[in-house]
């Protein structure tokens, strides 16, 4: 049993199954964006066919993301990442917190960045020196001796080490709230006229109503346009209520929504209800002008058995700005139909029906407001995880560790080595590397000043061969 | 309707076009001729392209407001570009001030061209400042698509140096060793492009969660795999495999440039082919 739960802990602390599992849901997300999702049955047997349609429905590739395959996937990476960091993480504390203080000569000849500085002086004065000089720029160089010889380990930038557990970290809690979300939240929308009051919404996945704990009434919804007929801005004037008293109420507008007890309430869309009022003037040499309010497609009676009306209307015409359709009938044949503008009342002026001429006034639209009701107690830890995440991104991304030893033998004979190696940015560390050994080479020369110092054994350069 | 105003900052953005190409041949002639004063002419004219089409961005800003729009000119497909081809130019410009690398400013004030000039002479890209839908009036928007356009710029210059970085290897392969002096070494390209990678891996998960937080903030749903959101953590994600094959498997040199070209195919179809072959919310869809 132990044998068993020890190889799926195995398999899942890899980093291959990591970019096997990534590159899966890669792979299937782009599907999901290639095949629309959500869209009615009818849609996608028009476009793929009854056969097809079937087979895809079967994989449940119109509602990808939330197919138990795709969700498997994800629940699978998560798993990972935790068995991962949690193997990991034992053996990181105690390198960071137990740096090898000493490290055997053999590791120090294989290190790619190591040179042999010279040292006219006594050991112990070097020793000193050093250690001093060297706080300059790292922070707390260590000095420890064995039969060996002597170390200085010199650290940076052991931050960096914790970056990628703190990152995948943020994976967790990430997970963590969209499961608390999706337990415990849910979504859905309602649409209402102005007057109308509700607390029963609908939910945007399953399409079930759901009961609020109170009641939303829409008292009032405006909406502005801007010239050219894109909308500007939409308002909804909400009350909640509970046993018929108001208990919250607020405008909101689309990037202000209105919470109540963890519940959101956000202006999302609106819709036009029912037939549109039109103001239309009418007038004739013999009646003078005539006020009229007709709906869509009602028909009124201009003389004898000849009505007109309005058929269509666009908010903004061609670039004309407000224009209606009016038709003529006899009876209740369509003989023609003209358009008239709102703001240029003289273009189709001229144009009289039956001796009529029509001046369209304004469009009386009346809109039903789109609400969306929310609740997701999950957010805020998905929100401190994406904090986290770019934390830990930071963290392993602008520093990296780099750890310096320098090795002075027991039997000291005028020369010591440095040695150094980077966890990440080998390309950088060099640099820094060479700058740090040129400036313990200062240390080292006898005046600070002079610019001498002992020129660098063959042997120094010997540590470059082998590199690419 | 044509106003008045508007002509400024599309004359402005026009004429830096015309300097990017400038500097563009300056630079060409640089790498042909070798010539280290080509290549310092090169540069001077592309600052001088990238402060003109500041000024230009600068106008159109200004110009929303003599509109009364009033907002970041970064909300259609033709603002895009040009801000695409902006943060690509001061991503070069910074980078080339830290490492001086003049010879990526070939590639880069190409690809600048190319996206100022599709957006000025594509027809199908209107040049006209619209007012915003209600939806995109938020602060939110600023963060999100800085954030994302300059991650997109530091992938771009990693495609670059990942080219050349190629077109060096090769070059080494079969001359017996040679190497060609008017690049960079090989290591310096491979370095670059892995930094220039991390910072936009970093830029883009900023991206993506502001626009997350926008989401959550607009509608109360931080995530609805609308396709360019689906798109930009494919890419997120696309370069999480490179951190960790470089990281945990030591990849670097030429299959970690081919990684990072490939890596900026789906940069460029998140920011592009997404408005243009697939449908969802982001605004510069509809041109
Ligand atoms: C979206 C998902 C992930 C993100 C954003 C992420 C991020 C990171 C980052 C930033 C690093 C540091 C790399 C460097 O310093 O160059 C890293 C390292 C690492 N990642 Fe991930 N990672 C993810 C998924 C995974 C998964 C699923 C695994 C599971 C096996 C994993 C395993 C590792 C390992 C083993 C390291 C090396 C850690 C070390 O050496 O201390 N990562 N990751």
């Amino acid at each position: 049993m132990d044998k068993v739960l020890d190889r799926i802990w195995r398999f899942f602390s890899s980093v291959k199954l990591a970019i096997v599992l990534i590159i899966s849901i890669v792979a299937t997300a782009i599907i999901g964006t290639v095949i629309q999702q959500g869209l009615p049955v009818e849609t996608y047997v028009r476009h793929y066919g009854a056969s097809t349609y079937r087979l895809l429905h079967f994989f449940d590739l119109f509602d990808m993301y939330h197919s138990w395959w795709f969700e498997l996937l994800l629940i699978l990476f998560i798993v990972n990442v935790t068995v991962c960091t949690l193997e990991r993480l034992p053996a990181i504390f105690k390198m960071v917190s137990k740096p090898k203080l000493k490290i055997p000569m053999e590791k120090i000849n294989a290190f790619k960045e190591r040179q042999t500085v010279s040292y006219g002086g006594r050991k112990e004065a070097l020793i000193a020196s050093l250690v001093d000089r060297l706080k300059e720029s790292y922070r707390r160089p260590v000095h420890t001796s064995s039969e060996e010889g002597d170390f200085i380990y010199l650290e940076k930038g052991r931050i960096a080490r914790f970056g990628p557990y703190v990152t995948h970290l943020s994976l967790i809690i990430i997970f963590i709230g969209v499961l608390v979300g999706s337990f415990l939240g849910f979504d859905a929308y309602v649409n209402l006229s102005p007057g109308d009051a509700t607390d029963i919404v609908r939910t945007t996945r399953g399409n079930q109503d759901l009961t609020l704990p109170f009641t939303i009434k829409c008292n009032d919804f405006h909406i502005e346009f801007y010239d050219s007929g894109i909308p500007k801005a939409y308002k909804s004037d909400l009350s909640l209520l509970r046993d018929n008293r108001q208990i919250a109420r607020k405008v909101i507008d689309v990037n202000q929504p209105l919470t109540y007890r963890g519940i959101t309430i956000y202006q999302a869309s609106y819709g036009q209800a029912g037939a549109s009022d039109f103001s239309i003037v009418l007038t004739s040499s013999n009646d003078g002008e005539e006020d009229l309010s007709l709906a869509r497609n009602q028909l009124f009676p201009l003389k004898g058995d000849i009505s007109i009306a309005v058929l269509d209307y666009s908010r903004n015409y061609q670039g004309f700005g407000p224009t209606i359709l009016v038709g003529v009938y006899k009876g209740q044949k369509l003989q023609s139909t003209s358009i008239y503008l709102e703001k240029y009342p003289d273009f189709h002026g001229a144009e009289k029906i039956e001796g009529y001429g029509i001046r369209f006034i304004k469009a009386h639209e009346s809109y039903y407001t789109g609400l969306q009701v929310a609740k997701d107690p999950g957010a805020p830890y998905v929100a401190g995880g994406a904090i986290v995440l770019i934390i830990g991104l930071l963290m392993s991304f602008f520093s990296y560790r780099r750890r310096v030893w320098l090795f002075i033998p027991e039997k000291f004979d005028g020369t010591f080595t440095v040695a150094g190696v980077a966890d990440r940015n080998k390309y950088s560390f060099e640099f820094e590397f060479e700058k740090l050994v040129g400036s313990i080479r200062e240390i080292c020369s006898p005046t600070v000043e002079g610019k001498d110092t002992v020129p660098p054994s063959p042997s120094d350069k010997g540590t470059k061969d082998g590199r690419r | 309707m044509v106003h008045a105003g508007s002509m400024i900052n599309t004359l402005l953005l026009s004429i830096a076009t015309f300097v990017y190409v400038g500097s563009m041949f300056f630079y060409l002639f640089g790498l042909v001729f070798k010539k280290k004063f080509l290549d310092a002419a090169g540069f001077a004219v592309f600052v001088g392209a990238f402060l003109i089409e500041t000024a230009g961005l600068i106008a159109r800003w200004v110009e929303s407001y003599h509109l009364q729009y009033g907002h970041i000119p970064i909300t259609n497909l033709y603002e895009s570009l040009i801000f695409l081809s902006w943060t690509i130019a001061l991503t070069y410009i910074i980078v080339d001030l830290r490492y001086k690398i003049r010879k990526l400013g070939f590639p880069i004030s190409l690809a600048a061209f190319v996206f100022m000039a599709y957006a000025s002479f594509s027809p199908s890209v209107s040049s006209r400042i619209e007012p915003l839908v209600p939806a995109l009036k938020s602060n939110w928007l600023i963060f999100h698509v800085v954030t994302s356009f300059f991650g997109y710029g530091a992938f771009a210059m990693a495609f670059g140096a990942s080219i050349f970085y190629l077109i060096s290897d090769w070059y080494t392969k079969h001359t017996n060793g040679k190497v060609l002096s008017y690049l960079p070494s090989v290591r310096v390209l491979d370095d670059i492009s892995y930094k220039l990678i991390i910072v936009g891996e970093v830029l883009l998960a900023i991206g993506i969660v502001t626009g997350a937080a926008w989401a959550d903030y607009a509608w109360g749903r931080y995530w609805s795999w609308d396709p360019k959101e689906t798109w930009s953590l494919i890419t997120f994600l696309i370069y999480v495999v490179y951190i960790h094959l470089r990281y945990s498997w030591g990849w670097h040199g030429r299959a970690a440039a081919i990684f990072a070209i490939v890596g900026f195919l789906f940069v460029l179809f998140t920011y592009l082919g997404v408005n243009l072959v697939l449908s969802g919310l982001h605004s510069y869809g509809s041109t």
